[in-house]
């Protein structure tokens, strides 16, 4: 009896640690799920971009990554019709690792040395990527007319926002418009893109683009 | 016959306990840790009051002065400063100037003479200050404290968990609400175990009440 007692709590033991409380949250095991990376010896995931102590809300809620100072190409087409300016806080959050010239290891009082590689460092020329950092609304809408008024159009893979309370930062569309950077609910498994609406059918692009 | 059934026994006896010993030692390794030898253990320090003693910079055995926390040596609301509090675009809670348990903690973290838990004694003016990871007035860039997290604020914040339904199960299995909340409030303590190093790396000693391998700790209550 004592025995099976025994052999019971440790394997209730080995269970309870094997099954910690944040198994099942959706940046775990995401792109973004830094925490086995060798530039990142703390473990974590969070820690790379926020920190609970001593960390600054210019940028993002307890941001702890240094900052990217590039000056950047912005998009530019004939047919665009949004005003169009440098990065604002929300996207200079994410080009600190994206534009290829902040250590993605850049975090707490770390110089950074890993920059980031491949097809996700989009660099300083931002010409030839959507563009961010526009304020998107009704009269835009109007005058585009190929797009949705984002004030009336409802998401409902956003549980039925609008564009506006959903996907605007500040009326703004930015990059987390259409990239949820914790979570990759909207995304095929095959193509973690962390969206915040799955493009099956190009369903993302076609919330705004009324194509 | 019966010395075989009698050796039987003790040796079922010594299995059990064995395996016993093994869960409290696989405890004892992380989880059972004490204030003992933590940041948090005071016993080599200056300090008059607490000469070769642990307990005693925050706590004394009778006389106390506080009811917020358990025989608290000083008067939390004998300095009384107002706070920043943290702030931000995406925060839903309605953050209040600290309270109970967050003001003891305060009362040395905040980098001003080591009032609080000295409060009422010679110590009051010739303290000395924390001297470095203190916060100083301003908490806006700290994680907000004092705080009612409750399920109607998951709710409309949509990215923390229920309080009241999400178990942990390195606090064996209470709800964050029974474990970690004061009153219904994030504290300081909601993260911190102050008197152990039970959830903590031995290379990171931040006292805290799980560990934050996978940010674990993080998405107790976050939910990302």
């Amino acid at each position: 009896m004592i025995r099976k007692t025994g052999i019971g709590l440790v394997v209730m033991a080995a269970l309870s640690l094997t099954f910690g409380q944040a198994s099942f949250a959706a940046i775990t095991g995401s792109d973004h799920d830094f925490s086995t990376r060798a530039w990142n010896p703390s473990g974590e995931i969070c820690v790379v971009c926020h920190a609970p102590h001593n960390a600054t809300n210019a940028i993002a809620p307890l941001w702890n990554h240094k900052l990217t100072t590039s000056t950047f190409t912005i998009y530019s087409s004939p047919s665009l019709n949004a005003s169009v300016g440098q990065p604002n806080a929300s996207s200079k959050a994410c080009l600190s690792c994206h534009d290829g010239t902040v250590g993605l290891d850049a975090y707490g009082a770390r110089p950074g040395t890993t920059l980031l590689t491949g097809s996700a460092n989009f660099g300083t020329d931002l010409s030839n990527d959507h563009p961010i950092s526009f304020t998107y609304d009704a009269t835009l809408a109007t005058t585009d007319g190929t797009l949705f008024n984002p004030a009336v159009k409802t998401v409902a893979a956003l549980g039925g926002k609008t564009i506006t309370n959903g996907m605007l930062i500040g009326g703004k569309l930015e990059c987390s418009s259409c990239h949820d950077v914790h979570n990759n609910k909207g995304d095929a498994s095959t193509a973690s893109h962390l969206l915040v609406v799955n493009n099956a059918g190009s369903a993302l692009c076609l919330t705004c683009h009324n194509k | 016959m019966k010395s075989s059934r009698n050796r039987k026994i003790n040796k079922v006896r010594l299995l059990g306990v064995l395996s016993l010993a093994t869960v409290v030692l696989f405890y004892a390794s992380g989880s059972l840790a004490t204030i003992v030898g933590t940041a948090h253990d005071f016993s080599s320090g200056t300090n008059p009051h607490a000469v070769g003693q642990i307990c005693e910079a925050c706590h004394v055995p009778h006389n106390a002065k506080s009811t917020q926390v358990p025989l608290w040596r000083g008067t939390l609301s004998f300095f009384n400063p107002t706070y920043s509090v943290y702030s931000s675009n995406t925060l839903d809670a309605t953050v209040n100037q600290p309270t109970g348990p967050t003001k003891a903690c305060l009362s040395c973290h905040d980098n001003t003479i080591g009032r609080g838990p000295l409060q009422g004694s010679c110590f009051d003016c010739h303290a000395t200050p924390l001297s470095v990871g203190g916060s100083g007035l301003n908490l806006e860039q700290h994680h907000p404290v004092s705080f009612r997290y409750d399920t109607a604020l998951a709710r409309q914040d949509g990215q923390l968990h229920d309080p009241n339904s999400t178990t942990v199960s390195s606090l064996g299995g209470k709800t964050i609400r029974q474990g970690m909340l004061y009153q219904d409030r994030m504290e300081c303590p909601s993260c911190h175990d102050i008197h152990a190093t039970k959830g903590d790396s031995a290379t990171a000693p931040k006292l805290l009440l799980v560990a934050n391998n996978n940010s674990r700790l993080c998405l107790t209550c976050h939910n990302k």
